[in-house]
């Protein structure tokens, strides 16, 4: 079959549209194949194994501290390490994994393939994306070998001015990351725009290209002032400038407003590529149309845009003038309206569907629990009377860790399951699946609830000893990390084992409508033999007219 | 769609205009104009990047999406700027701070 055209009626053949060309693992052989390789689909398998290998490292770094804070005391390590271990878990897991974690593994792998293209705009660009990537890695991972650092991963200035230890290479590391960020957006937007095939209107894209075309944007207006942050404070450190330095005219606040300028928004480039992925696992596994598409795409753009306007409400208590705080304040509800939208109309597309309750199905519930239990403590956190109890305790730990954890890796593991089968044309075992999920979802529960109670309670963050009377927390919340390590540890474990062991999948197990399941599973190199005409959305579910007809009952 | 074409005497005109310009934020800066110099330094070079971008840079040739980039740019870097020169300008210490005109260098 080499003419691909993807309408209502047309079902691609048993094996998918290209399925007689050797797929992209096998197309090439050999270690230069895949070094050098411009195959989006081979640069997404790279970006794979370094963010899976750095969630490792930032998981390790997690379950230090946590087991550090298993006694009120000193327990293993001490209160330097402490501080090393804070930050280098939060530079690694958000610029090595979360920030680059979707979009760079599953953006790269599906969206060229769901906008009906051969490949992403700029293929050399992508691949060097890649190594610019590795380039941060091995420069953060060469300041944390070299001295790390204990700034926390904001780099508040005066402390990370004056620390001894590498704060200007890990400054520069994550400059170097920034570089990459932004060749994977230009990328994607460049291909949105001139890549989709033909009869694919803006309104026929999958929701997924949506989210990854508002994050792109995000990350090439706001990485740039990361970046400028950062070297500001690489040169301070390093030549002792003293640029924020109230004695010689400096402001230490205006390096917090630069600072969240981008990581605020950063926090959307974590969570938008997830929306993305829930609205495709929600449809998908409800087999059922989205309740509004529009509402679904346009909110991305919309939180992309507020996103912009809320970086003060990390400030409330740093000095932020009462004005400021009024308005961004008042600025950061907005969010929340976008985000309810969302969460409204993936509740309402289950209505009417048929569910099928696999694996990424269950990641999907966790995400719905979790985004809207730290959405909801996010709108309180950003309430500024709240706030100044609130602030630097516990509670703010387990609020952004619900968000980002709770959103992103819930979101990440239904993608790796969801597109595992498309990746590697296997099924993983499906129970294994469900138990993971259950047991990384009740970790994570265990993990960061007690945190909210903790900090309510008035425990400060970023302390190595505490008082006794939040031990039983404590323990609580460690014993949670543990299982949720295991539960991680178990679910790569499952999907390793597929690779070799899994049965085969076919083109399309999940009976999905999205364009990315026409083409073989996995794909040729080339994806498609010919540019494909797109005669239908990506979410048209036809029900046959008994089962439409039973539904129109129940209703 | 192209609409317009960066010509010779439109690079010279340019070049001229910057020449002019980078003169008259030399030139207000000797005039002792307080605050209200840093205004108008900042707005020539707005001024001055403006040519760069649409003439050197060729931006005025290219379609609207292409400039509602550049447009957009700036509209974030206003908000950048303009949320936070408000906190300091909106900022009540108690008590009151001292002067840093009265000891500059301590």
């Amino acid at each position: 079959m080499s003419q691909a055209t993807i309408d209502a009626d047309t079902r691609p053949g048993a094996l998918g549209v290209g399925a007689e060309h050797p797929d992209y693992l096998r197309a090439d052989s050999g270690l230069r194949s895949w070094l050098l390789t411009k195959d989006h689909k081979r640069i997404a398998l790279m970006f794979y194994v370094g963010v899976i290998l750095f969630l490792g490292l930032g998981g390790t770094f997690a379950l230090v501290l946590r087991t550090e804070l298993l006694t009120p005391e000193q327990t293993f390590i001490d209160a330097n390490t402490y501080n090393q271990m804070f930050t280098l878990h939060g530079i690694t897991m958000v610029w090595l994994f979360m920030i680059p974690a979707i979009p760079t593994v599953f953006g790269n792998f599906v969206l060229p393939i769901m906008l009906g293209a051969k490949d992403l705009a700029f293929p050399r660009v992508n691949l060097a994306s890649f190594y610019v990537y590795v380039l941060s890695a091995i420069i953060l991972l060469g300041a944390m070998l070299a001295g790390g650092a204990d700034t926390g991963w904001t780099f508040y200035v005066p402390y990370s001015t004056t620390s001894p230890t590498a704060v200007t290479w890990m400054g520069i590391g994550i400059f170097v990351n920034g570089i990459s960020s932004i060749m994977t957006s230009v990328n994607f937007i460049v291909t949105t725009h001139t890549l989709r095939a033909k009869g694919l209107s803006w309104h026929r894209m999958p929701l997924f290209v949506w989210a990854s075309y508002g994050t792109s944007i995000i990350i090439l207006f706001a990485t740039p002032v990361l970046g400028m942050s950062l070297l500001l404070i690489a040169i301070d450190h390093t030549f002792g400038l003293s640029l924020f330095n109230p004695r010689f005219g400096g402001d230490p606040v205006l390096f917090q407003h630069l600072f969240w300028f981008y990581s605020h928004p950063a926090v959307y480039i974590m969570i938008l590529p997830a929306f993305g992925v829930i609205s495709e696992v929600v449809c998908s596994f409800s087999h059922n149309k989205p309740a509004s598409y529009r509402a679904i795409a346009y909110s991305s753009l919309g939180i992309a845009f507020v996103g912009f306007f809320t970086w003060g409400h990390h400030m409330f208590v740093a000095g932020l003038s009462e004005f400021d705080a009024g308005v961004f304040g008042a600025l950061s509800m907005f969010v929340a309206i976008f985000s309810a939208i969302k969460v409204f109309t993936w509740v309402a597309t289950l209505r009417g569907g048929s569910i099928s309750f696999a694996t990424p199905m269950l990641y999907f519930l966790w995400f719905l629990f979790l985004f809207v239990f730290g959405g909801m403590t996010g709108v309180a956190v950003a309430t500024q009377s709240l706030d100044v109890h609130w602030h630097d305790t516990y509670f703010v730990v387990a609020h952004f860790h619900f968000i980002m954890v709770g959103g992103t890796l819930t979101a990440f593991l239904a993608a790796a399951h969801y597109w595992f089968p498309k990746m590697f044309g296997r099924l993983y075992d499906e129970r294994v699946g469900l138990l993971t999920s259950v047991a990384v979802f009740i970790g994570f529960v265990f993990t960061f609830l007690p945190q909210f109670l903790l900090g309510n309670g008035g425990m400060p963050r970023r302390y190595f000893t505490y008082p006794e009377r939040y031990q039983w927390l404590n323990v609580l919340s460690t014993g949670g990390a543990w299982l949720l390590g295991a539960g991680l540890i178990l679910a790569l474990g499952n999907l390793l084992v597929a690779l070799k062991w899994g049965k085969r999948a076919g083109p399309n197990p999940w009976g999905s409508r999205s364009f990315e399941w026409i083409t073989a599973s996995p794909p040729s190199k080339h994806n498609f033999e010919e540019t494909p005409e797109i005669e239908r959305s990506a979410y048209e579910y036809t029900l046959s007219e008994e089962v439409a007809r039973e539904r129109a009952k129940a209703r | 769609m192209i609409s317009a074409h960066v010509t010779t005497p439109k690079l010279i005109g340019s070049w001229i205009a910057l020449l002019v310009l980078t003169f008259l934020s030399f030139g207000t800066s000797r005039l002792g104009l307080g605050e209200v110099e840093l205004l108008i330094a900042l707005s020539i070079s707005v001024a001055k990047t403006l040519i760069v971008l649409f003439i050197f840079m060729h931006l005025v040739e290219q379609r609207f999406a292409n400039r509602l980039i550049v447009i957009l740019t700036f509209l974030f870097i206003a908000l950048l700027v303009s949320l936070t020169v408000a906190d300091p300008l909106t900022r009540k210490t108690f008590p009151p701070r001292p002067d840093p005109a009265a000891h500059p260098y301590p």
